[in-house]
């Protein structure tokens, strides 16, 4: 399919000169290999210049673009237009998180549970730097990949329970926290796994797999909360210390 | 205003772990045990209509009796224990009070529970 | 008008989710299905034992009134399908709390749904004929 010319509705909200939010239209002429953000950047740059995103790296390394692009959160960055399969694009902030102005959200909602988790690791005391896990025990395998994440934000905007339950810390979070509580190297797993045991942590997940869903970098995070569930229970009846 | 222990607020870590964990066994148990009694109820079920007769020629055998006790009380349990789970999803903030009145709910079921299969046995 | 010095939880945000996938719709389902069953046990608890209270002719001819009724019965046919998909999506649920089948969500979930539309149908079929 080559498309000469898109039509994009874009989601326009300024909170303090607006009283309700509005879809802008515009037709963008199709590039090559035209990614969403090129579209936004196109409107900014030739159509209307106080259109307000965020962006950084262009490769899906920051996580700073994340838009909700025609039904779903997804990377700005990451999503060709020729993927959409369609000439109608709708682009609208990302959902669950307060908006600054038009596609630009405010994350602190989003970093502010991050930090709930104490998103870092802490040496035991006991052990001398650098303690090695050899790559052939296995320990690490699950870990390694969930600690893909780039923090874009569209596990959380995708997730029904965070729209419902705004103190739910969300499935980013989550999933930081378990690649911590999982490394038998850390010295405050037990506090941790306490933090994320609240009514507000992993008891909130349903699995509905729209984490898993929306993830550009394709992590399941709704795995690391299963797995941070059954070291919960566990941790109840004495066996995970 | 109901006075429980920390435990049972809701907020208390041990009290989501556990009825996290006794809503699976719980749902695992009533997979077999309600599978029963609806089995019971339409497969053996001779008439149109179920009869008091029959009930109670059925009740009257122990494993029977145990079966509906463990169905009235994991039923409920699961139950109160979702509609709980559905309202602190949706933000609930009086926990206490919820939690108090889902258990006498709960309780006052569970005995009209026992009253039905205790009509059958006399 | 909201200024950006407002309490997170009061500024606005949208709250779509993610509609074209299977997962959420199966919770939500499973949702609907589990209100609906508390409802009917409640009912079905206070009906017996309600009944029961003036001993065995009262309970026969509850029983006899609402078993005949043409309205409710097939107004059973949604509880059974209600049970069959609250079961079927339970035991999917409970193969995901022992690590099982993540990456195959969606299949079990088709597979699932088939299994309870034979189910439901052959109850279906049974009721009717």
């Amino acid at each position: 399919m080559s498309l000469q010319e898109i039509n994009v509705k874009i989601f326009r909200y300024d909170p303090e000169a607006d009283v309700e939010p509005r879809f802008d239209s515009f037709t963008v002429p199709v590039i090559k290999n035209m990614a969403i953000l090129d579209v936004v950047m196109y409107v900014q740059n030739y159509v209307d210049k106080t259109l307000a995103f965020r962006c950084s790296c262009r490769i899906g390394m920051c996580g700073s673009c994340a838009m909700y692009i025609n039904g779903r959160p997804r990377l700005a960055c990451r999503t060709q237009v020729s993927s959409l399969g369609t000439p109608d694009i709708t682009i609208m902030p990302l959902p669950n998180l307060p908006i600054i102005r038009d596609l630009a959200t405010d994350m602190e909602p989003f970093f502010e549970k991050w930090k709930k988790i104490k998103p870092f690791y802490v040496g035991k005391s006991e052990l001398k730097d650098p303690v090695a896990i050899r790559p052939d025990s296995g320990e690490r395998e699950f870990i390694d990949q969930m600690l893909d994440c780039i923090t874009c934000g569209c596990c959380y905007g995708a997730c029904s329970m965070v729209a419902t339950n705004e103190e739910y810390l969300g499935p980013a979070a989550l999933n930081r926290a378990y690649t911590l509580i999982a490394d038998k190297r850390d010295a405050i797993r037990v506090e941790r796994l306490k933090a994320v045991g609240r009514s507000y942590g992993v008891w909130r997940c349903h699995d509905q797999f729209n984490c898993a869903e929306v993830c550009p970098k394709k992590l399941v995070p709704t795995k690391s909360i299963q797995q941070l569930k059954k070291r919960c229970v566990l941790q109840k009846f004495g066996v995970f210390k | 205003m109901l006075n429980f222990p920390r435990i049972l607020t809701g907020e208390g870590v041990l009290l989501n772990a556990m009825t996290w964990l006794l809503q699976r066994i719980s749902a695992a148990l009533l997979l077999v045990v309600l599978g029963i009694h609806i089995w019971a109820l339409y497969v053996f079920n001779t008439s149109e209509v179920i009869s008091f007769s029959e009930a109670r020629a059925r009740l009257s055998s122990a494993p029977y009796v145990l079966l509906y006790v463990l169905l009235l009380f994991f039923g409920l349990f699961h139950a109160f224990n979702g509609v709980y789970t559905v309202m602190v999803d949706m933000g609930l903030k009086t926990r206490k009070t919820t939690i108090g009145i889902l258990i006498i709910l709960g309780t006052a079921l569970f005995g009209i529970g026992v009253y039905s299969i205790i009509q059958f046995i006399m | 008008m909201p200024s950006r010095e407002m309490v997170a939880s009061q500024r606005y945000k949208t709250n779509s989710q993610v509609w074209n996938a299977v997962g959420m719709w199966a919770w939500m389902l499973h949702r609907a299905t589990g209100i609906g069953l508390v409802l009917y046990l409640i009912l079905h608890a206070t009906l017996i034992s309600t009944s029961l209270i003036s001993g065995a002719q009262s309970f026969n001819a509850t029983l006899t009134m609402l078993m005949t009724n043409p309205v409710l019965h097939y107004m059973e046919l949604l509880l059974v399908g209600a049970v069959i998909y609250h079961g079927l999506n339970g035991v999917r649920l409970l193969l995901f709390d022992i690590g099982i089948g993540f990456s195959k969500q969606k299949e079990i979930f088709w597979a699932a749904m088939v299994l309870g539309a034979i189910m439901w149908i052959s109850v279906v079929v049974v009721k009717l004929s």
